[in-house]
């Protein structure tokens, strides 16, 4: 469910936090408990982003991940691609946190 | 607030400081959120191997449809219907290739680095400013904007820009924009121009003057003049004894002072050009090639193109900023240029009234200095500004506030140095590129090479009606003999220029007797020409090989010109190497027989496997160090030491001269001491460095090439390549320099172009048209250049096609 949103915020509004706010509502109606709240909005956007990513830089051969890599000292592209994800998960599952945590503030 | 409340304030809080965090940039480290994201990082710069066709394009500026073609190398070929589209669409498809380039000549050229690098480039900015280079190109815009037809091409190139620029969403930027967090700037006319005048300034800016100055307060003229010696110029641009055709204008002052040039060893900026006419072809018209020296860079200077409209077809490479091809063909003639290195900056000492710098003295009076307020904008750094004094000459570079860090002598807040320049003359170079793109003939080419005015070139030229040409092109000073070698007197009319030598009067040579032309950065003339023009020439070793070769080869085609560009023989060691290995033996030290062996086999090449080349370069630059070191005061930069070719003489000729003596020492030391000693200091480092003799010995170990990225990002860059070659051989490929382009063109009924970038045509690194020629240019390849007769025409080299729509 949150993939097919954060697709759909890929293609409509391309700023990079653009999931964010998906990841708020979907966890501020759908979340029961705090891990799976955080957990859950992290997992998808890090999921959502490796997918985009290697759609991407397969095609490239890896070209740019190689020269971007080894300009961050990292060994191996795929951990270029790794760190990306988890940028991309630890936002969007704070966000979700945060849907989760308003609502409950609200519902007491 | 309960728990609850507070605890979701704090989540909401703590993610609007992590997204914050993650979009904004800390030195050097860009918004790393920003770029590692899939929708507007890095990942979108990743450009598939085979491009997805783009179709069509409305850009709403183009008068009718434009269709580019694209071949295998990626190299467009623009078909447009009127003169405005034509160079629209080079503007255009020029920034969708080079963008970030364009933007960074155009800031260096302005002095506006510092706008996005902040404080850190506040100095080169006003280092620019300071030599007028910015300026130039704003008065150098108002004559192009006089002509309606350079008028016309700098709008629409500009505008070609600009419509690709508008079209960018932040994803699309180049990579480089999003590693610094910047969009890209607006094309304005006036950066074609700087950018031109940013070329101009790294082939002719030039300092010679104060090491000069240096050399006459600590040695004295008389020891100068016998340091210099005399040019052999044995092979000039224009062949020895050419006729003048026409009676000189005077010059007043005609003594000189000094008999020869200072050269520019190691020079590693230079260029080859040729061309033999149809009597030594295989096709019986002629063949003519080009391969300017410049440093190696990704992207590289070059971007290769084919502009086809009512009037043109013309193949070849451009700058990327500047409208026209500048090297190339069309099916009528070819040109390629070389730098002529002539003297065309001199500097003025100018004698301030007082340390408010409001007047200064000339020709027995205090005139008032114009000053012009410069201002900079650094990132994160407020507003500065730097007061420019300009006198008459021009404007005073150096002062109290900013001195030369060449010049020795004493620091006088009264004084200043005023720089005169060809390139502050308002000129319209670009329209020499127009017409030279569209010319047909020889008078067509002489036509149009009289608006090119700085850099000075030696412009090589051959047509299908068998002529081949050699023009030494600019517009040069009228000078006495030997005026601007050093520091002039800005207080006295003498010193200043008398005016120009006239455009039909520079050196220049057409269908000469030995069937070739060719110029090689060596000075223009021999004595028989009745003007002054000094400059920086470089050495006459590649110019002395080039012709040695020409005047043996018959039954040239275009594959034994790629050949020639590939030469690797080197003139000083075949004129000294016998000298220096004679007296080694001589001098009884002991040499290792193997090495001894490898020195006395070698063939004077820089070939990459070459132990020998890597013995002669250690020993020689040893030597010459050790003979100058020795012997003249201070490191060799600040002082005018003796060229190569000039030392290689003394050491041949003039076996007991005074300069073998090192002067700390109480023995008197001779040449063959010292080319022992030399020897011996050599070998040492060698095998300090590479271990005993072997596999690491070769020249290609000792000699690493790179190519580094424009803005020195390390890993868009080639750190180290192995490959033959050498400063001063015709194939000049040393350490960060090389043939920027090689090109080879067969004149005749059908035109047939060859050629081979560095690079590629794409400045993205993440583009596999980055650097895909790479390898075969690295192996001395050429391709066959796809030179479409029409847009009819079909070609299977052609892949793919864009049309820009109205």
């Amino acid at each position: 469910m949150m993939l097919f949103w954060g697709i759909i915020a890929y293609f409509l509004v391309p700023y990079w936090w653009s999931i964010a706010p998906i990841s708020f509502f979907a966890a501020f109606f759908l979340c029961k408990t705090t891990p799976a709240a955080f957990w859950s909005g992290f997992a998808a956007n890090a999921l959502l982003w490796m997918l985009l990513i290697l759609f991407k830089t397969l095609p490239n051969e890896n070209l740019l991940a190689n020269k971007m890599s080894q300009l961050l000292f990292l060994p191996h592209w795929v951990l270029l691609v790794i760190v990306s994800s988890l940028i991309g998960g630890l936002f969007s599952g704070l966000s979700s946190l945060s849907g989760f945590l308003v609502r409950r503030a609200f519902n007491k | 607030m309960n728990k609850h409340t507070s605890k979701a304030i704090g989540a909401i809080l703590l993610l609007a400081v992590l997204i914050w965090l993650l979009n904004t940039k800390y030195g050097v480290v860009p918004p790393l959120g920003k770029i590692l994201s899939p929708s507007e990082g890095l990942w979108q710069n990743a450009e598939r191997r085979k491009i997805k066709p783009e179709g069509s394009i409305v850009t709403g500026s183009v008068g009718s449809d434009v269709l580019i073609k694209y071949d295998r190398n990626r190299v467009p070929h623009l078909f447009a219907e009127n003169e405005h589209d034509l160079y629209f669409a080079q503007g255009y498809i020029t920034a969708k290739d080079r963008l970030w380039q364009m933007e960074m000549q155009a800031r260096q050229a302005a002095g506006t680095l510092s706008e996005i690098f902040g404080m850190r480039l506040l100095q080169s900015d006003i280092s620019m400013r300071r030599i007028g280079l910015f300026q130039a190109a704003r008065q150098s815009l108002d004559s192009a904007m006089k002509d309606p037809r350079t008028a016309a091409m700098l709008e629409a190139y500009s505008e070609g820009v600009n419509a690709y620029v508008k079209k960018l969403k932040p994803a699309d930027y180049p990579l480089e924009y999003k590693m610094i967090d910047r969009q890209p700037m607006t094309w304005k006319p006036v950066y074609s121009l700087a950018v031109l005048k940013l070329m101009a300034e790294k082939l002719t800016g030039g300092e010679a003057e104060f090491r000069m100055a240096n050399g006459l307060e600590k040695l004295g003229m008389d020891t100068i003049k016998e340091l210099i010696g005399e040019d052999s110029n044995a092979y000039p641009v224009i062949p020895r004894h050419s006729p003048w055709k026409f009676s000189p204008l005077p010059v007043g002052l005609s003594e000189g002072t000094i008999a020869g040039n200072i050269r520019n060893d190691d020079r590693v900026i230079g260029s080859n050009n040729w061309a033999v006419s149809g009597s030594k072809t295989q096709s019986g018209y002629p063949v003519l090639a080009n391969d300017p020296h410049l440093e190696l860079t990704f992207p590289g200077i070059w971007y290769q193109l084919q502009m086809n409209g009512p009037g043109i077809n013309v193949y070849g490479v451009s700058i990327p900023g500047i409208p026209c091809i500048m090297i190339g063909y069309n099916k009528d003639i070819a040109w390629g240029i070389t730098n002529t290195s002539a003297d065309v900056v001199d500097w003025y000492r100018i004698r301030f009234r007082d340390r408010t710098r409001q007047e200064y003295w000339y020709d027995d009076q205090w005139h008032k200095v114009t000053k012009r307020i410069e201002r900079f904008y650094p990132d994160k750094g407020g507003v500065i500004t730097d007061t420019l004094l300009y006198t008459h000459q021009g404007p005073v570079v150096y002062d109290g506030s900013h001195r030369n860090r060449v010049y020795m002598g004493p620091a006088k807040e009264e004084e200043g140095f005023a720089m005169k320049w060809v390139l502050h003359q308002p000129s319209n170079d670009i329209k020499a590129f127009y017409f030279l793109n569209r010319a047909k003939n020889y008078v067509d080419f002489r036509q149009a090479l009289t608006d090119l005015f700085c850099p000075a070139q030696n412009v090589v030229f051959a047509d299908a009606d068998k002529d081949i040409a050699m023009v030494c092109e600019g517009k040069y000073p009228l000078k006495y003999k030997d005026q601007g070698e050093f520091i002039l007197d800005g207080s006295q009319k003498r010193d200043d220029w008398k005016g120009w030598i006239p455009m039909d009067e520079v050196p220049f040579t057409k269908n000469p007797e030995n069937g070739f032309v060719c110029s090689a950065n060596q000075p223009l003339t021999d004595s028989s020409y009745p003007y002054y023009i000094g400059g920086a020439f470089a050495s006459e070793e590649r110019a002395k090989r080039i012709n040695i070769r020409l005047s043996s080869m018959k039954n040239i085609n275009a594959d034994s010109f790629r050949l020639l560009q590939l030469d690797t023989y080197r003139e000083l060691a075949e004129a000294v190497y016998p000298v220096m290995l004679r007296r080694l033996k001589q001098s009884g030290i002991k040499v290792d027989k193997q090495l001894l062996m490898e020195m006395e086999g070698w063939d004077y090449k820089y070939t990459e496997n070459s132990v020998a080349a890597t013995l002669f370069d250690a020993w020689w630059r040893e030597l010459y160090m050790t003979i100058w070191r020795n012997s003249l005061p201070g490191p060799g930069m600040t002082f005018p030491w003796p060229d190569f070719e000039r030392t290689a003489a003394i050491i041949k000729t003039d076996t007991n001269s005074r300069w073998m003596d090192d002067a700390k020492t109480p023995q008197k030391e001779t040449l063959t001491d010292v080319i022992a000693s030399s020897y011996k200091a050599a070998m040492d480092k060698l095998i300090r460095k590479n271990g005993n003799l072997g596999d690491n010995w070769t020249w290609n170990n000792s000699d690493v090439k790179t190519i580094r990225h424009i803005s020195g990002i390390p890993s868009f860059g080639l750190p180290g390549f192995k490959a033959g070659g050498a400063a001063n051989t015709i194939n000049a490929l040393a350490g960060g320099f090389g043939p920027s382009w090689r090109m080879v063109v067969e004149l005749g009924p059908h035109v047939r172009g060859y050629g081979i970038l560095p690079g590629g045509e794409s400045g993205n690194p993440g583009s596999f048209y980055y650097d895909n020629s790479f390898p075969s240019w690295k192996e001395g390849k050429l391709d066959e250049l796809i030179f479409l007769s029409s847009r009819e025409q079909a070609n299977d080299a052609i892949i793919d096609s864009i049309t820009l729509k109205k």
